[in-house]
């Protein structure tokens, strides 16, 4: 073999092969790359050595000694629990920015199509201002008109119903009771059962021909059930919860390497399975030995639970899930979260509980400890500082001039028969949207509208400039105080990264989902 | 029912208001809900902006500190004349391009009627009162339009509305140029600054503010530039025309080209004042221009030679490996830049250079863009003789243009080689080529701008000190340049295999086949996507705000709203955002809306 190679190699053909040119220049690029990386490095950790700061994530460890606004926790008492705090506020910012922020654009999508003059003309000159403005010019006058409203001080102290200063918005809302969880949980099978009685009369109206009124007998079912569920209803809830009793205790009895071991095997050996099949199923016909990207996806995706399962099998995480369900005391010996899961539902879903699961609390403008300044009370009612109303709001109102556009083109691109076939069938406008349009306008809308959510994620950072603690500005805190911006930067990158990778596997799955299937 | 009732079936107005507001009785609700919620609207947004909290003569009195904050005064001339330089090729653009079009004088008339109309309702739905918060709460109603002043406005707008609605209807044959008719418009809103008067802040002799203020013409100290300025557009309006009626061909080339070159010669020339030294000129730039221009030429020359041709590969190879070490040492920045020129020649010349006329014309670029790529760097690689407070000449509007237009010209090329390197076959470059993309992109913008403040100078070599303004530029230019790269690839995806496989046959190298042929068709597709991605990185450069540097959004929150001499603005943020808003809103209006016609121009989505 070499020597037949070695037989015909030719100086003058060689170095004009196309192999031989793709290779070297491959090479060639790739230790220029190399290069450049390793001297950009090296320059770094010469000059951070130079300057008294080597590198190093010893500032997660350490007391900042630095208070935040707001978030779970005020007063941090390590460097990561604090970027904790900020990436929970940003992850906050996030999810209601997504929620409110789609319902909000696809209102405004299907307002732009609409056949109403006045409609269309308005939300297509919301779409052009705010559009065309800067996020950052809009989420800074949004907290210059909250700080423009009259200061707290002035006001009386005492209990409100709902009040603006230039501390925030104070509003009522709902306050958590202890039977909240049974209710929720009651809450979860209401709906599951309207659902099954829909779906029942929908079957049934199919079968007869006759108009059995699937929405009425629904909601209906909804509104009976829910009655019983506030008026106690919820008690039956208590059987989970018995249940969840006996397993807590049959999990203490037994030695905990036994089913960590056993869990952790079992969740390996189905990720084995189902990547062989994977790699099995492509292994035949004309694609054979070839992944798509989305068999990558499904491969990677199945790897990751597993490790995550066996990582959760191991980890110590025992005491934050007491410290979630029970309040901050420590019953158990053992760290291992299982049997305090357990026996933490068993106790939130227990048949002696009882009262309403949700209690109205009302703001209170309240003395500021022992200064002569007032604030909102923390504990009562809901307060939206300035910061974080001037980035939800921006953030939110923004993405959702965005998604509009989306559901608008995703709209237009359903062809004009879709609608006249609907039409010449009886369908109102309204059921035409909801049965035949949108779930075909959600096909092309999905992967543009995961864009969107992206930089929503990605936008929330702008929060930095109205003060609001989320991950960025924290960092932010965190190195003008201990001096390591590089490492916080990484954290940065890593969270960052993982928010897109999330939000972007999310959508993958359901586009694949609700993907056309071609055969 | 009324609305069956002859008026609203037979009458063609009648006819639409059924139609477009009144077609079924949720579509009547939803009228009246959307009516009462824009007039609601409009009336909260007039009661903001006249409310006598505000402060507008905070804005107007720092119209120059937004646009070009700490400029020195002496050198205002060259401020002008950047702007002059964009006016004029305005004007010769339009008289080249658009001066074709013609508009009859009823379709004035009827966008007359529309602008009377809309004034008239506009300012017949004014609020007349506005809620003015006192400190302890209360509420105090304060009178802002009286009804003098509206009926001042509306007696007349509504007459000229019921004129321009019979007028409209007129059978004129004449027909008027419309690009002429704009610049009259223009032209009106120069007049205006003579006319209209405004409360302006104005300074007795010793340095006190008069009050009241006194009542100015609008742009009481520029009316004269402006004047100046707009006869020279008006000028070069005509000199366009005369070119298209001349049918002179070569301007359709020139005039893309000099607004590619004007913001880069204003920068480096115009606005910076550079301090040129004779003697790097005599031993750098000119050794480059003779250097690179014989080898240029020789390229040109023999690039059809049978005898060199045999040998194409490895002279390619030899220039580009001379390019690298030429990039690696220690030489003037000129030869270096001048080196990926002169690779760019050795890619096209093979495809141009291919007869006698198609050399000469091929040597004249050559030589005509060395001349402009030296001039241009020699003046933006010197220091500036300009001396300002704040250590830089950029700031304010100046800054935010300068980051936006050389944001996109580092980010373009950057965008198009990561792209090409995604959709290349070979794995190592396309897998670094996505590692960077994906890693660029998942981070947010001033995460990176935080990078390029605090922490790019650890990564420089001892004595490399860059400016906070380039270390942005440079940041910038790989951020958009990875969404540039995406936007790109989805064009490079659209372009059909027959393409490369039809360059192939007729032998073109992979170089060839990339720039002449694919490129190009891949960057006509996705014309409309850039031009949305330029508008954002011109909103995005208002981000630099928030790392210090001194763009026109950091001195509306920061700068203005903590000024106490000679008048006191402390606390006035609203006003500078408002202003900020409309300032940015119609520059990204108006370039959006030229992009949409400009794309219509082009015929885009239409193959």
């Amino acid at each position: 073999m070499l020597g037949k190679v070695l037989k015909n190699f030719d100086i003058r053909t060689f170095w004009r092969d196309v192999r031989f040119l793709k290779w070297a220049g491959q090479v060639l690029f790739l230790i220029l790359f190399a290069y450049s990386l390793v001297l950009f490095v090296q320059t770094g950790i010469n000059n951070l050595q130079s300057t008294n700061i080597p590198f190093s994530f010893d500032f997660l460890g350490d007391t900042p000694g630095v208070s935040i606004a707001e978030g779970f926790e005020t007063l941090p008492d390590s460097g990561l629990r604090m970027l904790h705090v900020g990436m929970f506020n940003m992850i906050r910012i996030m999810i209601g920015g997504i929620i409110v922020a789609t319902i909000f654009g696809t209102l405004l999508g299907i307002a732009r199509l609409s056949n109403n003059w006045i409609v269309e003309k308005a939300a297509t000159a919301l779409l052009e201002v705010v559009r065309n403005v800067p996020l950052l010019v809009q989420i800074l006058f949004f907290q210059a008109f909250l700080l423009a409203f009259p200061r707290l001080e002035e006001r009386d102290r005492g209990e409100i119903m709902f009040h603006v200063s230039s501390k925030g918005i104070a509003y009522p809302w709902p306050e958590r009771q202890e039977s909240a969880f049974m209710f929720f949980g009651f809450l979860l099978l209401t709906i599951y059962l309207a659902r099954r009685v829909f779906k029942w009369r929908v079957s049934l109206l199919e079968k007869e021909g006759r108009d059995t009124n699937p929405f009425l007998w629904s909601f209906l079912t909804f509104l009976v059930l829910t009655f019983g569920n506030w008026a106690g209803g919820f008690k039956l809830m208590g059987i989970i919860g018995l249940i969840s009793g006996y397993i807590s205790t049959i999990f203490d009895s037994i030695p905990s390497i036994a089913y960590q071991g056993l869990f952790s095997v079992i969740a390996v050996f189905f990720a084995f399975r189902y990547i062989r099949k994977q790699i099995r199923n492509t292994d035949t016909g004309e694609i054979r030995g070839i992944l798509s990207d989305d068999d990558y996806f499904r491969i990677i995706l199945s790897g990751v639970v597993a490790v995550f399962v066996v990582l959760l099998m191991f980890m110590p995480f025992g005491q934050n899930i007491t410290y979630f369900l029970e309040g901050d005391e420590l019953f158990y010996k053992s760290n291992w979260g299982m049997p305090q899961f357990f026996d933490g539902v068993a106790k939130r879903f227990d048949f002696n509980i009882s009262g309403p699961p949700v209690i109205m609390s009302y703001p209170e403008i309240v003395q500021a400890g022992t200064t002569k300044f007032t604030r909102y009370s923390p504990d009562l009612g809901k307060v939206t500082t300035v910061g974080y109303f001037a980035t939800w709001f921006g953030v939110t109102l923004y993405t959702a001039i965005f998604i509009s556009e989306v559901v608008r083109s995703g709209i237009m691109a359903i062809s004009k028969g879709q609608s006249e076939a609907g039409l010449s069938l009886g369908l109102r406008r309204r059921s035409l949207l909801r049965l035949i349009i949108l779930p075909q306008a959600f096909r092309v809308m999905l992967p543009p509208m995961g864009n969107q959510y992206l930089n929503l994620a990605k936008n929330t950072s702008l929060g930095v400039a109205v003060a609001y603690p989320e991950v960025v500005a924290v960092g932010q805190t965190l190195y003008n105080q201990e001096g390591q911006t590089l490492p916080v930067f990484l954290v940065w990158m890593i969270f960052y990264c993982s928010i897109s990778l999330s939000i972007s596997s999310i959508i993958n799955y359901y586009n694949r989902k609700m993907k056309i299937v071609e055969r | 029912m009324i609305r069956d009732s002859k008026f609203f079936i037979e009458n063609p107005y009648g006819r639409w208001v059924r139609d477009n507001l009144f077609s079924s009785s949720s579509s009547a609700f939803l009228t009246f809900f959307a009516g009462f919620m824009v007039i609601y609207s409009y009336r909260g947004i007039v009661g903001f902006i006249l409310n006598p909290e505000r402060m507008w003569t905070s804005v107007t009195y720092n119209m120059k500190l937004y646009m070009i904050l700490a400029y020195p005064d002496e050198a205002m001339i060259r401020v002008w004349l950047s702007v002059g330089l964009a006016l004029i090729l305005g004007g010769l653009s339009i008289g080249f391009y658009n001066s074709g079009k013609t508009i009859s004088l009823g379709g004035i008339f009827q966008k007359l009627f529309t602008i009377s109309a809309v004034i008239a309702i506009l300012i017949a739905l004014a609020p007349t009162n506005t809620n003015v918060i006192q400190n302890d709460g209360s509420i105090e109603v304060v009178e802002i339009i009286p009804q003098d002043v509206r009926m001042l406005i509306l007696v007349p707008s509504l007459v000229l509305t019921l004129a321009f609605f019979f007028l409209r209807n007129v059978k004129i044959k004449n027909l008027f140029n419309t690009a002429k008719v704009n610049l009259t418009y223009f032209g009106l809103i120069i007049a205006s600054l003579y006319f209209i008067k405004i409360p302006t802040i104005s300074l007795d002799s010793s340095g006190e503010r008069i009050i009241p203020d006194p009542f100015l013409p609008i742009a009481s100290t520029t009316y004269i530039p402006w004047t100046i300025l707009y006869v020279g557009m008006l000028l070069f309006f005509f000199i366009g025309s005369l070119l298209k009626n001349r049918d002179i061909k070569i301007m359709a080339r020139l005039i893309p080209i000099s607004w590619f070159l004007c913001p880069l010669f204003i920068f480096s020339w115009i606005f910076k004042k550079p301090l040129v030294e004779l003697n790097t000129v005599f031993s750098a730039d000119i050794p480059s221009i003779l250097v690179f221009g014989i080898i240029g030429f020789l390229i040109i020359r023999f690039s059809d030679n049978e005898s060199v041709g045999v040998y194409r590969t490895p002279i390619n190879i030899g220039f580009l490996v001379l390019s690298i070490v030429v990039f690696l040492l220690p030489l003037v920045f000129i030869f270096k830049a001048t080196m990926v020129l002169l690779l760019l020649l050795l890619v096209v010349s093979p495809a141009i250079a291919t007869t006698k006329e198609g050399k000469r014309q091929l040597f004249i670029v050559w030589v005509v863009s060395l001349f402009v790529l030296t001039f241009l760097i020699r003046g933006a690689s010197s220091d500036t003789m300009l001396v300002t407070p704040t250590g830089s000449i950029f700031g304010g509007f100046s800054l935010t243009w300068l980051l936006a237009i050389f944001g996109t010209y580092a980010s373009f090329p950057l965008g198009l080689a990561l792209a090409l390197g995604r959709t290349s076959t070979l794995p190592v470059i396309r897998i670094i080529c996505t590692g960077i993309i994906e890693i660029v992109r998942s981070v947010p913008y001033i995460t990176w701008l935080f990078f390029a403040s605090v922490m790019l100078t650890v990564f420089l070599p001892e004595g490399v000190e860059f400016n906070l303004i380039i270390r942005v530029l440079i940041l910038t230019a790989f951020f958009s340049g990875a969404y540039f790269a995406e936007y790109i690839r989805g064009g490079l995806q659209s372009i059909p295999k027959g393409q490369y496989e039809a360059a192939n046959a007729i032998g073109m190298n992979p170089f060839q086949r990339i720039f002449l042929v694919i490129v190009p068709q891949a960057l006509r597709t996705i014309i409309p996507t850039l031009v949305g991605s330029v508008i954002t990185s011109f909103k995005d450069s208002s981000l630099v705000a928030i790392i210090g540097l001194f763009d026109i959004l950091r001195i509306g929150t920061s700068v203005i709203p903590a000024q106490s001499q000679p008048v006191v603005f402390i606390g006035r943020n609203l006003e500078q955002l408002v202003f900020l808003s409309f300032f940015f809103w119609v520059f990204t209006f108006v370039f959006s809306r030229r992009s949409m016609k400009f794309e219509k121009r082009l015929g885009l989505g239409e193959r």
